[in-house]
């Protein structure tokens, strides 16, 4: 288990970081660039030392600012799996591999073959894909079997052609390893897929932790908002009724009050040339002004009342241009509000 | 596009150049062709004394200068301003204050000297050893300064990476920076060796003049000139041509 | 050939300003230099320059185009050098005699009474380089005592040689008496069968800088107020 309670205190940028983690779950460490997460990540390793706080994993106590105390990287039971995988270009693949178990080749050899890339253990760095070396680099750092596992955006190097498949070996990896696991990534859909819980670290605080369905019904921010790709707002509700901050109403299913954020899924929100019969009870009269491709769906969005984005098959997107008048509906039950 | 210098720097450019090619050129001149290979065998003794002490001391700054400067490149500890200031004295000392400031520490009487003397029996000045020091002690400031510099243009992070796979100080800068430091370290070798082979003010300071000992080729030049001149042309040119080689071989291992 | 001018010593500045008429630029003997540093109290007129080394070191800068008024050496050879290639402007004058002694440190702590106990293998022995006139007396002496050495180190000039006997790095070596006393050296005589004086011999360089300076130099050095110097400082006349 990872015990963090630490502040990193740097000219420009100050990081406060508490929680922990257990060897059975997959943390993701989520947030926009320069929030921190790669300095809480070398921190972890001992690439950067605390202004303040500690580090502890099980029993042993890495580093403690108080007590002194602050062990180097190499005596810290932690493997670090960096952004641009680093390795060592003087060296074959498993001679880089070896360097992680004091040479034994043999050793080496196995964790090659458990990631599937024993055909290149002869091979020099410079001639890996990008993905094979990020998994070569994997390979290195599980090889010296540590009890921490920190990995920088593991996607990152990656190209698009080869991203599915290495994700699947990323995970599958991660899900056999017993060692706390800890993964920094911008991407919500890889944090979604990989991990167990996930860290919101923006502007060097955890503003949000939570499971991947926590963050798409609950989020806290803005920025976590838009990483899910959720329509969110802050207002003040009266048993369920929110006045939106800034203009307009939301009906939401929950009988809630005071200040709340309410958050809406795209695909909940439906768009209709006419004034649109039935039930729900949020409906309003907007333009459009942004028609974009998402994936297999197009994210159109809409102005009016309250700004807000619709997630409508292709078909449906051909049915409208940037300008248009459209109607806006989405029942109460699909308003997510909820204390701040 | 061709890019042409402009006059001002391309005039001193050329009086730089021929600044330094002047004296050769005189060398070649002067060298008397004739003779010049009855005093090449002659001055077999100096120029393999020569070879044996340059080589020698090349190894002695190669083995202390490395660690050094890789200490000095990425160590964190107080005072690496007055490490490097002491690294480079003498580089700015005159070779003869550096030979006087060996006897007065190694000498017979020097405060270490003496010791070494009591315990062992041993002293420096007047033997070959004597001039290895003296050779080792101007190379290695030079060895030290280019394999910092080496060591810093390194990018650390692989250093940290290897850090984190559970490698010490010791195995990183074995396995990790001396072999990527390598080019640049070669190159200060190769400094250090042509600094320690035209050695002579500290050499005949502290070491002496003997030949078969510690006459190396520049004493040999020195004394040469004092009762046969000639011959002490046919050796200059001899040390610049051992000098020329062994730069060109070395810069063409370098680049590539 | 006057050609390109080589070396070390300071003569650079010699060569600049040499147009000054009130310079004299002497190149000595490394054991004349005391009697010119100690007369130019008494000579006055001139900027005495001395230029410091051994004499073969001297003869060949000048053959090579240093400018120099008066040259000093230590002994005949060296100023044969000179006069073969022309380089004298007037015949050169013996200006006196040393003589050669055995010196050890102070005390003379290894109990050394002969030339014989030059030859002991626990006794580090200096010389002069067979290129300077020293070494060329040395060897002469040692040949007349039929003695064989070992020197650990043949110095370049007679001073070198004092100067490692002086801080101990040497036990013994040969010197000129007068280098003997100015360095503080215990002197053991040399038996006069063996004993060889050394010569000093003084002439004019041609197309020197400041010929009158030069002679009237030189002059001074063959005056009685000359000699009276030389005789005080140990040289015999």
């Amino acid at each position: 288990m990872l015990i963090v309670d630490l502040e990193v205190r740097r000219n420009d940028f100050n990081l406060r970081a508490d929680f922990t983690a257990k060897d059975d779950e997959i943390v993701a460490v989520v947030g926009p660039n320069g929030a921190g997460k790669t300095t809480l990540l070398r921190a972890i390793a001992g690439l950067q030392s605390l202004s303040a706080g500690s580090i502890a994993s099980g029993a042993a106590v890495w580093e403690d600012a108080n007590r002194g105390i602050n062990r180097p990287p190499e005596d810290r039971s932690v493997g670090y799996v960096p952004q641009a995988g680093l390795l060592f270009a003087h060296m074959s693949v498993i001679e880089n591999v070896a360097f992680a178990t004091a040479g034994d080749i043999t050793a080496a050899r196995v964790w090659l073959e458990r990631l599937g890339l024993e055909d290149l253990a002869g091979i020099r760095p410079a001639q890996l894909s990008g993905g094979q070396a990020q998994l070569v680099a994997l390979a290195r750092a599980l090889a010296r079997g540590p009890e921490v596992l920190l990995l920088d955006e593991p996607m990152a190097s990656v190209d698009a052609a080869n991203r599915a498949g290495v994700r699947r070996q990323l995970r599958a990896q991660l899900r056999q390893t017993a060692a706390v696991r800890l993964m920094v990534t911008h991407d919500a859909l890889e944090a979604a897929a990989i991990a167990d819980r996930i860290l919101v670290v923006d502007g060097g605080v955890i503003t949000q932790r939570g499971t991947i369905e926590e963050l798409v019904t609950h989020p806290r921010s803005p920025y976590v908002a838009e990483l899910v790709g959720v329509n969110f707002y802050t207002g003040v509700a009266t048993d369920g009724l929110v006045v939106v901050h800034g203009g307009g109403v939301l009906h939401s299913g929950e009988a809630v009050s005071g200040e709340v954020i309410a958050a809406v899924h795209p695909r909940a929100v439906a768009l209709h040339f006419d004034h649109p019969t039935g039930t729900p009870r949020n409906v309003w009269r907007g333009r459009v002004s942004a028609i974009e491709p998402s994936l297999d769906r197009i994210r159109v969005t809409v102005e009016g009342d309250l700004r807000v984005v619709a997630e409508v098959t292709r078909a449906g997107s051909e049915m409208v241009a940037e300008g248009d008048a459209v109607w806006v509906s989405i029942k109460a039950s699909e308003v997510s509000a909820f204390p701040r | 596009m061709k890019r042409f210098i402009p006059n001002r720097v391309g005039l001193l450019a050329t009086v730089g150049i021929g600044l330094l090619m002047v004296p050769f050129i005189g060398l070649l001149i002067r060298t008397p062709w004739t003779r010049f290979a009855g005093d090449l065998s002659e001055s077999g003794t100096a120029v393999r004394l020569s070879v044996v002490v340059s080589v020698s001391a090349a190894l002695v700054a190669v083995a202390l200068g490395v660690p050094l400067g890789w200490a000095l490149a990425r160590g964190r500890f107080r005072g690496k301003g007055l490490v490097r200031a002491i690294v480079l004295l003498p580089i700015v000392l005159p070779p003869v204050v550096a030979g006087t400031a060996l006897l007065a520490s190694l000498g017979r009487r020097g405060f270490v000297g003496s010791i070494i003397d009591d315990v062992f029996g041993v002293t420096f000045p007047f033997t070959t050893p004597g001039a290895i020091i003296a050779a080792s002690f101007v190379a290695l400031p030079f060895v030290t300064l280019v394999a910092e510099a080496g060591f810093r243009a390194v990018d650390e992070s692989h250093e940290e990476i290897a850090a984190t796979l559970g490698a010490g100080s010791w195995r990183r800068f074995r396995r990790i920076a001396l072999p990527k430091a390598a080019p640049a370290l070669a190159a200060g070798a190769v400094l250090g060796w042509a600094r320690a082979l035209g050695e002579f003010g500290a050499t005949v300071t502290f070491a002496g003049n003997l030949d078969g000992r510690t006459q190396t080729l520049p004493l040999a030049i020195f004394f040469e000139l004092q009762s046969d001149p000639e011959a002490a042309f046919s050796l200059s040119l001899i040390l610049v041509a051992v000098s020329v080689v062994v730069l060109v071989v070395a810069r063409r291992a370098w680049v590539r | 050939m006057r050609a390109v001018g080589i070396l070390t010593l300071v003569l650079a500045a010699g060569a600049c300003s040499g147009s000054r008429s009130a310079e004299v630029f002497v190149g000595s003997a490394s054991s004349f230099a005391q009697v010119l540093e100690a007369s130019q109290d008494s000579y006055g007129q001139y900027e005495l320059k001395v230029l410091v080394g051994g004499s073969q070191l001297l003869v060949t800068q000048v053959l090579e185009g240093a400018p120099m008024d008066v040259i000093v050496t230590a002994d005949w050879p060296a100023m044969e050098a000179l006069v073969a290639a022309d380089q004298v402007a007037a015949p050169p004058t013996l200006l006196g005699h040393n003589a050669l002694v055995i010196a050890v440190e102070r005390g003379n702590p290894l109990a050394i009474g002969s030339v014989r106990d030059l030859a002991r293998p626990d006794v580090k022995l200096v010389l002069a380089a067979a290129e300077v006139p020293l070494g060329r007396y040395s060897a002469q002496v040692l040949d007349a005592a039929g003695v064989e050495t070992r020197p650990v180190s043949l110095a370049g000039s007679a001073t070198a040689v004092a100067g490692l006997l002086a801080s101990g790095e040497a036990d013994a070596g040969i010197v000129y008496e007068t280098d003997a006393q100015v360095w503080g050296l215990t002197g053991i005589s040399l038996p006069p069968e063996i004993d060889v004086i050394a010569e000093y011999y003084v002439a004019p360089i041609t197309g020197a800088p400041n010929p009158e300076g030069g002679t009237a130099l030189i002059e001074f050095l063959l005056s009685s107020d000359g000699r009276a110097l030389l005789t005080r400082l140990g040289f015999a006349v």
